[in-house]
């Protein structure tokens, strides 16, 4: 404890002393200053000792820790991308766009907006031998989205399907296997190869789920949940759930089906104009079932 | 316009190799007429040549929505592949029946061969599973959030006993510590100097010193016993001298 002379006297001197910094108080310097090693007694190896791999600037791979198992090869590996040249894909198409597609007669709103409807516009590409599976439906501009649609996609989180239905519209997903992607992505350029109509496969496995769930509004759900789930999700989100008729906004696809009055198995002639159905019973078993 | 056949280098217009071939065609004079006049005769007139254009013939006919010609250098377009692309856009003027459309025997076996092993489950059997997954996950979810709530209720006791056992420890420690020195305090008041615990006369010292403290206890026991013995009879003569008094007293 000072004395109160001396802290009269401590404060008089700090009139007079200079600034603190670092270069007058006692604090600790990790780094030494690094002295070049020249001259009389720095000379002759200069710091690198006798032979060697380093007097030699030959120094082993980075990372490499003489022998002993290496940091890089010691940590075990992370795969964040194990597995992502298989993952489906679904590129997006937003509320906003589809909205604007409408109103610019892009798209027909009298009638379901689906994966070909979508691509024959011309603003959308999809790619199915690049894992594209179809779109997926986003929420930028859904609070402007006011056209009642009934619309067929592959994948769209709660929020949209609250958008569409409290325009008046429905909203289906559905999974379409690679080959009926490919027919619905083109249906010109695959009715030109001359093969039948294909039947549309069930979802895989990690997919099912989805696709049966009336939440989701799955193309394999029970229609009555899903009419239950349409009213949850009204009073959930606070709309009024409009009525919809029986008409173009609820017509739907069989799950076998790709084109609306096409079944699977026909076959189409676009410079004749025909449509042939195929006669075999067995082969007509495999394609109505 | 420049007629096709002319090329132009160097400024002067020369002929290139088709428009060559087509001027220096010989072309029949009115002489040459005369002098062959019975053998054209009654002879149907020669093919006009409508293509004008100098296509190829398979590009003349896929232009003009022909069905192409199939022959020793075409041969591949006689594949099942290719005759369900010809009569795909052409139609039935190919002569080509719709049934090439469709899958033959072998394609069909392969086809439902890889059926079977790519979709081996229907979709029941998916649903299914796909519950099952769903409520195994959620009862794994729940038989850990148990198993902690069951853990979570001897909580605080736990720590309470391990606290103690800490505590008791160190109260050990500190009680062996106190009598050590206390022993040491003792040697030395008993000495009068300091002696050190591990010195061997320490020990002796110290049973020395346990030794008289036993006969001290002997000693002490002894008295004790004495005395309650004194006591004793004190209180039995006191007892007999009652009696004897009342009946004195009477």
């Amino acid at each position: 404890m000072a004395s109160r002379a001396g802290q009269e006297k401590a404060l008089r001197l700090l009139r007079h002393l200079p600034r603190v910094a670092l270069n007058n108080i006692d604090h600790p310097n990790p780094k030494p200053a690094s002295r070049r090693k020249r001259g009389a007694h720095g000379g002759d190896t200069h710091g690198a000792g006798d032979k060697g791999s380093k007097a030699r600037q030959h120094f082993a791979r980075a990372g490499f820790e003489g022998g002993q198992t290496p940091f890089y090869i010691r940590i075990p590996r992370e795969d964040p991308y194990k597995g992502h040249h298989l993952r489906r894909e679904y590129p997006p198409v937003s509320l906003h766009q589809l909205q604007l597609m409408v109103d610019t007669d892009r798209v027909d709103a009298g009638r379901q907006i689906d994966l070909t409807q979508i691509c024959n516009s011309g603003l959308f590409r999809l790619e199915p031998l690049r894992r594209q599976f179809g779109f997926q439906l986003t929420d930028e501009g859904m609070d402007e989205f006011v056209t009642p649609v009934n619309l067929e996609v592959q994948w769209a989180s709660e929020r949209v399907i609250a958008a569409v239905e409290r325009a008046g519209g429905t909203i289906t997903t559905a999974f379409y296997d690679m080959a009926s992607l490919q027919a619905m992505v083109d249906p010109e350029r695959f009715f030109k190869r001359g093969v039948p109509i294909p039947r549309r496969a069930l979802p895989p496995q990690d997919a099912v789920g989805y696709y049966t769930d009336p939440s989701t509004r799955g193309y394999l759900a029970d229609p009555e949940q899903v009419a239950r789930h349409r009213l949850t999700l009204a009073q959930k989100y606070g709309y009024e759930l409009p009525k919809v008729k029986e008409g173009p906004l609820t017509e739907r696809k069989d799950p076998r089906q790709i084109f609306f009055g096409l079944e699977p198995g026909w076959l189409v002639n676009l410079t004749d104009k025909q449509v042939w159905r195929v006669k075999d019973p067995v082969m007509s078993e495999y394609f109505r079932s | 316009m420049v007629p096709v056949g002319i090329v132009r280098a160097g400024g002067v217009p020369r002929l290139c190799g088709r428009a060559l071939r087509l001027a220096s065609r010989p072309v029949s004079t009115a002489a040459d007429q005369d002098d062959q006049p019975a053998v054209t005769a009654g002879l149907p007139a020669p093919p006009v040549n409508t293509n004008v254009s100098g296509l190829r013939d398979w590009h003349y006919r896929k232009y003009h929505g022909k069905q192409p010609v199939v022959d020793e250098e075409t041969a591949h377009m006689r594949s099942l592949r290719a005759q369900r692309r010809i009569w795909a856009l052409y139609g039935t003027k190919t002569g080509i029946s719709p049934a090439v459309g469709w899958p033959v025997k072998k394609e069909w076996e392969d086809k439902m061969e890889y059926e079977s092993l790519a979709y081996p489950d229907t979709l029941q059997e998916m649903v299914q599973k796909h519950e099952a997954e769903k409520r195994a996950k959620e009862e794994a979810i729940k038989e850990r959030m148990d198993a902690v709530d069951a853990k979570m209720e001897n909580l605080e006791k736990w720590k309470r006993e391990i606290l103690e056992k800490k505590r008791k420890k160190e109260r050990e420690l500190q009680a062996a510590k106190e009598k050590h020195d206390r022993l040491i305090e003792e040697v030395k008041e008993y000495l009068g100097f300091k002696v050190d615990s591990k010195d061997p006369r320490f020990k002796e010292i110290l049973e020395k010193k346990e030794l008289e403290e036993k006969k001290r206890a002997k000693e002490a026991k002894k008295k004790e016993k004495q005395a309650k013995a004194l006591a004793k009879l004190r209180q039995m003569t006191n007892e007999m001298m009652e009696k004897e008094m009342p009946a004195e007293k009477e």
